[in-house]
């Protein structure tokens, strides 16, 4: 790597760090440490490949996805997620819009990595069913799935999101 | 819980991520914190672990993503779902009837079977010496996740099958860019700028693209009085002959985009000749096809109801699936046809060429289902000869539910559009 391939390289991080940390933040169910691990691991493979590679961010992102998951997936770290208790005589009554949100919060740290990572790229990042599937190395069918999973365990884990709607057309939307 | 709710969860969470300010460095000279240094070597070792995973069990271990070009996609669209198959019944299921017979305009949804009134506008029209300036107004956008509809600040928009994404433009007309809306978000996703000005946009049938009809004034301000020349316009195809010109438009038309909305670009802009129609409208925006590969435009002649072009802006001929001049078309099955707009209007089996029913005062919009359909009007017990509204209607006539009633005053000059969509 030449002096103006690390400028651009540095202008990049700069530029998109935060991103890639929120994004590392939602995939690592809200850990900042592994959160950092994991962007600065992705950057590290990108250096490497830097002057090879068309579009950095994507490319980050997707060795983002698949690491997190790897590293769960292969035992290497078995990691605790965050599981704050659940705030005291949260109902289905008297809990409020912020309350819901720290309350599915919560319920999202406590799936798997790989059905956290699907919910990410779904609805956090939009991405549509295929470029999921194909992000994270698997079958349309298999993300469907696994979000259909991961949706029934935010409503085990957290049963005040039940009287919120939940159709069988937003789970595989 | 909604996939809004979700993400609105998310992104407030991601928010209390902290950006430490030396992530470059780290990844460039490998400098570690002491916590940081032993989960890299574990990336690593986990890479080496992954390889040689990958070897036996090819499908185990996840693969390092090739350095390949990719197309720049702006705007991650989520794919239209199929829309449901048929009109049901209760509030919860896909193609339930929703009716708000409260309000008018409606402030609940409206919807049954495949389809939904996704957005309305509402303004009044001022006569001029060129025809109605119908400039102002509001557009009412349906928010999907509440159910309701919403006062928007757009000049014009358009909702694509899904009822996800909305195309919008600024007032005022025409526009120099047009807006991606994500009604899940409620944020405009991007923002297409186009060098000759918009001033209207519709979704393609796969609401993957968009035709911008472009003008040099607004669309809905009559411009001054012009004369084609004789035999002015495109050549008809198979005729050999050229279209018949209208002695005078109205409109500043100048052509179309096609805009890919996933790489937010607007492609190359296709000039189209005015008048090539006899049509003394200021808006003459250009749609789809049914399949998505040809655009129209009203003609306003009975023998060429319809022009068509292709996406270059070529005269072209009808499509094979051209249904003639039915706004309603064929059935979702393809076994039945709605017939030109009456009243009556017959609905035919195609296989066999048979009226199966005559409607003799709706005016038939769209198929809710294979055996229903959403018409223009009032389904009885109207207090006023001129309310009207959406009625969803069975193919036979004989049963009716009124969606949402509209009443008024044909004396406050005001003027409605409601426009139905996919679900």
């Amino acid at each position: 790597m030449d002096a103006a391939d690390e400028r651009r390289f540095r202008e990049f991080v700069s530029a998109r760090s935060p991103a890639l940390m929120r994004l590392a933040f939602l995939l690592t169910g809200g850990d900042q440490y592994t959160a950092e691990d994991l962007v600065q691991t992705a950057l590290a493979k990108a250096v490497v490949k830097w002057q090879r590679i068309d579009d950095p961010e994507a490319y980050v992102k997707q060795i983002m996805y698949r690491q997190q998951i790897s590293w769960w997936r292969l035992a290497w770290r078995q990691r605790e997620t965050t599981t704050a208790s659940l705030p005291e005589g949260a109902t289905a009554d008297d809990t409020s819009g912020a309350e819901l949100r720290l309350v599915l919060r919560h319920a999202l740290a406590r799936l798997t990595p790989r059905q956290r990572a699907v919910l990410v790229l779904r609805y956090a990042e939009d991405l549509p069913e295929e470029t999921v599937a194909r992000l994270l190395g698997c079958s349309v069918g298999t993300i469907r799935s696994t979000a259909h999973r991961a949706l029934a365990r935010l409503r085990v884990t957290a049963p005040e999101l039940a009287d919120f709607r939940l159709s069988a057309s937003e789970v595989t939307s | 819980m909604t996939p809004r709710i979700l993400k609105e969860a998310m992104d407030e969470w991601s928010r209390e991520a902290r950006v430490p300010t030396d992530l470059a460095d780290r990844a460039l000279r490998g400098r570690r914190r002491g916590r940081l240094g032993i989960v890299t070597i574990a990336a690593v070792a986990t890479a080496a672990v992954i390889v040689s995973v990958a070897l036996v069990v090819p499908r185990l271990g996840p693969r390092e993503p090739a350095a390949t070009p990719t197309r720049h996609e702006v705007i991650h669209l989520a794919p239209a779902h199929r829309p449901p198959a048929k009109v049901t019944s209760g509030d919860d299921t896909d193609g339930s009837v929703l009716t708000d017979m409260e309000n008018s305009p409606p402030q609940k949804m409206v919807a049954a079977g495949r389809l939904a009134l996704s957005a309305y506008w509402t303004g009044t029209g001022r006569d001029t010496r060129n025809g109605p300036d119908m400039r102002g107004g509001t557009w009412y956008l349906l928010d999907p996740a509440t159910r309701t509809y919403q006062k928007t600040p757009w000049a014009y928009l358009n909702v694509a099958p899904g009822l996800r994404y909305a195309a919008v433009l600024e007032k005022t007309l025409p526009a120099s860019r047009i807006g991606v809306y994500d009604t899940e978000t409620r944020r405009v996703l991007a923002w297409i700028p186009v060098e000759r000005p918009v001033g209207g946009v519709v979704w393609s049938p796969d609401g993957t693209r968009l035709v911008a009809t472009t003008y040099d004034g607004d669309p809905d301000l009559p411009e001054a009085s012009t004369q084609c020349p004789p035999g002015g316009g495109d050549r008809v195809p198979g005729s050999g002959s050229r279209a018949p010109s209208a002695n005078r438009i109205h409109t500043s038309r100048t052509g179309f985009y096609v805009i890919d909305v996933a790489t937010a670009t607007a492609g190359d802009f296709h000039a189209v000749d005015p008048c090539s129609a006899p049509s003394s409208r200021s808006r003459r925006d250009f749609a789809w096809s049914r399949d998505g590969s040809l655009l129209y435009e009203l003609g306003g002649t009975g023998e060429r109801p319809e022009l068509f072009y292709d996406l270059n802006g070529r005269p072209h001929d009808p499509g094979v699936d051209y249904a003639g001049q039915s706004q309603a078309g064929v059935s979702p099955d393809g076994k039945l046809l709605v017939g030109e707009q009456g009243p009556p209007t017959s609905i035919t089996e195609l296989a066999t060429g048979k009226v199966v029913a005559r409607h003799r005062e709706l005016p038939l919009s769209a198929w809710a289902d294979d055996d229903h359909l959403i018409g223009r009007g009032c389904a009885g017990g109207c207090g006023d000869k001129f309310d009207d509204g959406l009625v969803l209607v069975s193919v036979d006539g004989r049963r009716a539910v009124q969606l949402w009633r509209h009443r008024w005053d044909p004396q406050s000059r005001m003027w409605w559009l409601t426009a139905l969509t996919l679900r």
